[in-house]
């Protein structure tokens, strides 16, 4: 072993005399000279945020836990997103004019000057294709697709008057998760993980988990970090075969041998950090150390059959599948190990008609079938465990859907179906200081649109990082010469909710 | 005639600021010159006392017209007039003696004028913006606006008027229709004075909120003049606009109990909401005031050790202790939190197993508001350590081996919001006598189970058309 050492040792050591070499030196005085060129061009452009009085990052260890702005009600997030917009005029914003005038033309009034993404010509309006009942104690109306739900419907604070301008899914994706409908802005787990560090040091603080058998519209970049350093960006984790990929160790090198060549190659690193004394050094020995470590932890806490029959059975999973069930039970096992935000993505909840499984009285139903009961199990299984009091559940799509029934291209399609909305969505939050049985915001008569306590896409970015102690305004970054913040120059904590 | 003097009245927010500046400026001069350096502004000293004179009375004539508005509390009109002729009266003497040599007497008048200015403006303020406007800033922070609201457990059994809307009118009214202050001649703080109404006639009429002033202005557009709260105060929520409208609406009157009164579904959630507010109000609770840093070297060694010690925010001493990162916790760990002991205000110490000193130095950390000890080696006789954890708001014992004896023993924890108890040797109808042993605390049992319902595992099927 020791003579591998020395292999390694006397490799770095001949790449330092390199650096004495003629050849060497000439290269870097002709590059030296153009970055130092470069530097002085860009010097207003601050890049690692050095400057800025509130920055944080710290390149030795950039996922140690730090303290927020102010005490935080939250711990950590999970963020449901149902991919594609679940309808919110079956599932809670309960319309019973709008069932008279079902199959009836949609008034000009409401066409006029609008736009869809399918929707041409003068579509029928369609009524709600759901029964609904008042629930619990806070009277919620929620309908008969989601009969777990509805017994801890006490538990949630409805937000039934979101907006937002985007109505295609990438760019609305983007916008509820990054606060721009464009690319290149870090995601709301990534500012987080950046706020706080991560308080499992042998874990991630930023994981996410996909179902439903296709990626996110918006792709990776709806948990990316964007311009925050990459160490921010989400992990993403499965739930079927390898949790990470390429985490296991290859075949025939055992743990004892990985770790040899790990302190043999931190030992290298240090005995250059002792000759430079450059702290990005430090940054790399110690995230190969918790890549080390992680190794380990990651597929211990993503495995999750060691959990018992009962709570297995009150998710409803279905052991070594990638699905919703798996993922939410992974959620809490994760957030119980002091994961920071834990985002989940369950795709096929566009229910345009266009076909059986995206029908809004076939394939949505079962949709609503198999995440009812995961859903209930999480925010029960969170409550017993006391863990809902500091961990925040966000439900909800990127837009809502319309309550006329699609006409794609003008024409009858073959199921019933709805188009992407922008003007009235329903989102819920429960857990982690947000008020139980609360509903805040209404929509019009038929739904058509918000008409008070209307909430955005920022809002809820601003009432997330409240919840986890942060003032949205002061947690910044700078990028291109000025501060960047998740809600820009948007957002209201939404305080109605807040208990 | 009486028009033009009301509008003069209208002047006296703004001329009063006149004779603070110039008397102020005078008497900075007038010490001044004292100096020999600055003797050379001698002069001025007098034109200042002049301007500040013919200023103060001023002001007195405006004030003398705003108040026979008659929309002050009394007891500080009276003193503010008397002040402020005062302050005239000793302008008047600065200036006939501006131009005598200093004595002992030109001294004390000085600094008498300097403290009267100082009163009369404070007590304006006062007039102004409500008893104690000055020092709010600090106040609101260890009782926060809510405070006037009482804590209401269950929300079916509290008084509509005086448990749900008396603090709604005091919190958003109070400013300025109250003992204190009464625009328009309307107080609103108080059943009768609400009966009586305001200079305009009635202000409440029950079963009809919009023939009520006191609801109906609340719903007029913002902007416009007559609508209240005024443009720039905080403005009723509209939950809160939805309880006052069912409190008339409703007929509740003065005295019924919220059960007593017919409930519509869209006022049950701003009603249950004023009940799960409060049990939560308290929530991210740290101890009041602020407490000595914690030595730097007993976080460094906890550190080492792989615990993560935060302070819960920015600027606090308070810390928050975690030891989820240490899969196998020992006592030698938990011992280094001694040094700290008063500092931690959340501790999550799950899945340990501890020793009697252990268990013993974490009752010694009395600031303690959370802790999580599920899952950990805790017993019915080690837990009568953390019987003097008093401040305690959240206590999870999920999966230890308590059992009701034990919980017996944190009877003396007053504060207690949550306790849960899922997984412990706590049984299912032990949980009726807990409930009444802790009427405050809302009491997790835990061991929730879902119903396996048919629609579960079944999918739906379109029919198949046969073309």
């Amino acid at each position: 072993m020791s003579k591998n050492n020395e292999r390694i040792f006397e490799e770095a050591r001949l790449k330092n005399l390199e650096l004495a070499t003629r050849r060497v030196f000439f290269k870097d005085c002709f590059l030296g000279m153009g970055s130092m060129a470069l530097g002085s061009f860009l010097s207003g452009c601050n890049w690692l945020g050095s400057k800025d009085g509130t920055a944080i990052f710290n390149s030795d260890n950039p996922l140690l836990p730090h303290a927020p702005h102010f005490p935080a009600k939250a711990k950590s997030v999970i963020y449901l997103h149902m991919a594609g917009a679940p309808s919110q005029l079956e599932l809670f914003d309960y319309k019973p004019d709008l069932m008279k005038l079902d199959g009836q033309d949609c008034p000009q009034s409401l066409l006029e000057g609008k736009k869809f993404a399918f929707i041409r010509g003068v579509p029928k309006m369609m009524g709600p294709q759901a029964n609904f009942k008042q629930r619990g104690q806070s009277g919620a109306w929620v309908s008969d697709h989601l009969p777990h739900f509805a017994t801890v419907a006490d538990e949630v604070s409805f937000l039934k008057a979101m907006q937002t301008d985007q109505f295609n899914h990438g760019p609305a994706q983007l916008l509820m998760h990054t606060g721009t409908p464009r690319l290149g802005r870090p995601s709301i787990g990534a500012w987080a993980t950046y706020g706080l560090g991560s308080e499992n040091s042998n874990l991630p603080g930023f994981v996410v988990l996909t179902s439903g058998g296709k990626f996110p519209d918006a792709g990776k970049s709806v948990w990316g970090s964007g311009f925050l350093p990459s160490v921010y960006q989400g992990v993403q984790c499965r739930s079927e075969g390898d949790p990470v990929l390429f985490i296991k160790d290859p075949a025939g090198m055992d743990r004892d041998l990985r770790k040899a060549s790990i302190d043999a190659i931190n030992e290298a690193n240090r005995m250059s950090y002792d000759e430079f004394k450059d702290p990005e050094i430090l940054s790399r020995i110690s995230q190969y150390e918790m890549a080390y470590r992680m190794q380990i932890s990651v597929p211990d806490v993503m495995n999750i059959n060691d959990e018992p029959d009962y709570i297995h059975e009150m998710y409803g999973t279905k052991p070594g599948k990638a699905c919703l069930a798996n993922n939410l039970l992974l959620a809490r096992k994760l957030v119980e190990k002091g994961v920071r935000f834990v985002q989940i993505f369950d795709w096929g909840w566009d229910s345009h008609g266009t076909d059986e499984s995206l029908a809004i009285d076939y394939g949505f139903v079962n949709k609503c079938r198999t995440m009812d009961k995961p859903v209930t199990a999480l925010l029960l299984d969170l409550k017993q465990r006391g863990l809902l009091d500091e961990t925040l559940v966000v439900w909800g799509g990127e837009f809502g859907r319309t309550p006329m029934q699609e006409n794609r291209d003008g024409k009858k399609m073959p199921f019933k179906g709805r188009d992407h909305h922008t003007e009235a969505f329903t989102i819920w939050m429960a857990g982690g200081g947000i008020k139980k049985g609360m509903s805040y915001g209404e929509t019009d008569e038929i739904g058509y649109s918000a008409i008070s306590g209307k909430t955005t896409a920022f809002d809820v970015q601003a009432t997330i990082l409240n919840q986890l102690g942060f003032d949205h305004e002061k947690l910044t970054y700078q990028f291109q010469g000025r501060p960047f913040r998740l809600t820009d120059v948007h957002g209201r904590v939404i305080n109605e909710i807040i208990a | 005639m009486s028009n033009v003097f009301a509008l003069i009245g209208n002047f006296h927010p703004v001329l009063v600021h006149l004779p603070i500046g110039f008397l102020f400026l005078a008497l900075l001069f007038h010490w001044m010159s004292g100096k020999e350096k600055y003797a050379g502004i001698l002069p001025a000293v007098r034109i200042a006392f002049l301007l500040g004179m013919i200023s103060a009375v001023l002001s007195c004539v405006t004030g003398w017209s705003l108040s026979t508005g008659g929309e002050y509390d009394e007891d500080t009109l009276d003193y503010h007039k008397w002040m402020g002729i005062s302050v005239s009266v000793f302008s008047l003497i600065g200036y006939q003696l501006s131009n005598k040599p200093n004595t002992g007497l030109k001294k004390v008048i000085s600094v008498l004028t300097f403290l009267l200015i100082i009163i009369t403006g404070h007590l304006g303020g006062t007039l102004t913006h409500g008893e104690g406007f000055l020092t709010k800033a600090f106040n609101s922070k260890s009782d926060s606006s809510r405070s006037a609201r009482k804590n209401i457990i269950n929300v079916q059994e509290a008084q509509v008027f005086n448990d749900i809307i008396q603090p709604i009118l005091q919190d958003k009214c109070g400013g300025c229709h109250s003992a204190t202050k009464q625009k328009g001649g309307l107080r609103l703080d108080g059943k009768d004075w609400i009966l009586k109404g305001g200079k305009d006639g009635k202000v409440f009429e029950s079963g009809n909120p919009l023939g009520s002033e006191i609801y109906k202005r609340s719903t007029l557009d913002p902007l416009e003049e007559k609508h209240m709260p005024p443009k720039g105060k905080p403005q009723l929520t509209e939950q809160e606009m939805t309880l006052i409208n069912w409190w008339i609406s409703s007929n509740a009157g003065f005295v019924k109990k919220v059960k007593e009164v017919v409930q519509e579904p869209k006022v049950m959630p701003a009603l249950l909401a004023m009940q799960s507010a409060v049990v939560s109000v308290k929530k991210p609770a740290i101890p009041e005031g602020n407490i000595a840093k914690a030595p730097e070297a007993a976080l460094d060694s906890l550190r080492k050790a792989g615990v993560i010690v935060l302070p819960v925010a920015a600027n606090s001493n308070w810390l928050n202790v975690n030891f989820v990162s240490i899969p196998k916790i020992s006592d030698k760990v938990v011992a280094l939190l001694a040094p700290i002991s008063k500092q931690i205000v959340w501790l999550k110490l799950g899945y340990a197993d501890l020793s009697k000193d252990s268990w013993k130095l974490i009752g010694q950390c009395n600031n303690l508001t959370r802790l999580s000890i599920e899952h950990t080696n805790l017993t019915d006789e080690s837990i009568a350590n953390l019987s003097g954890l008093n401040n305690l708001l959240y206590l999870n014992l999920v999966g230890t081996r308590i059992s009701v004896k034990g919980i017996a023993l944190l009877k003396p924890l007053s504060k207690l919001d949550e306790l849960y108890l899922g997984q412990t040797m706590v049984k299912t109808n032990d949980f009726t006598t807990l409930q009444k042993q802790f009427p405050k605390t809302v009491i997790d049992s835990g061991n929730y189970h879902l119903e396996n319902i048919p629609a579960d595992t079944q999918l739906l099927k379109a029919p198949v058309i046969k073309k």
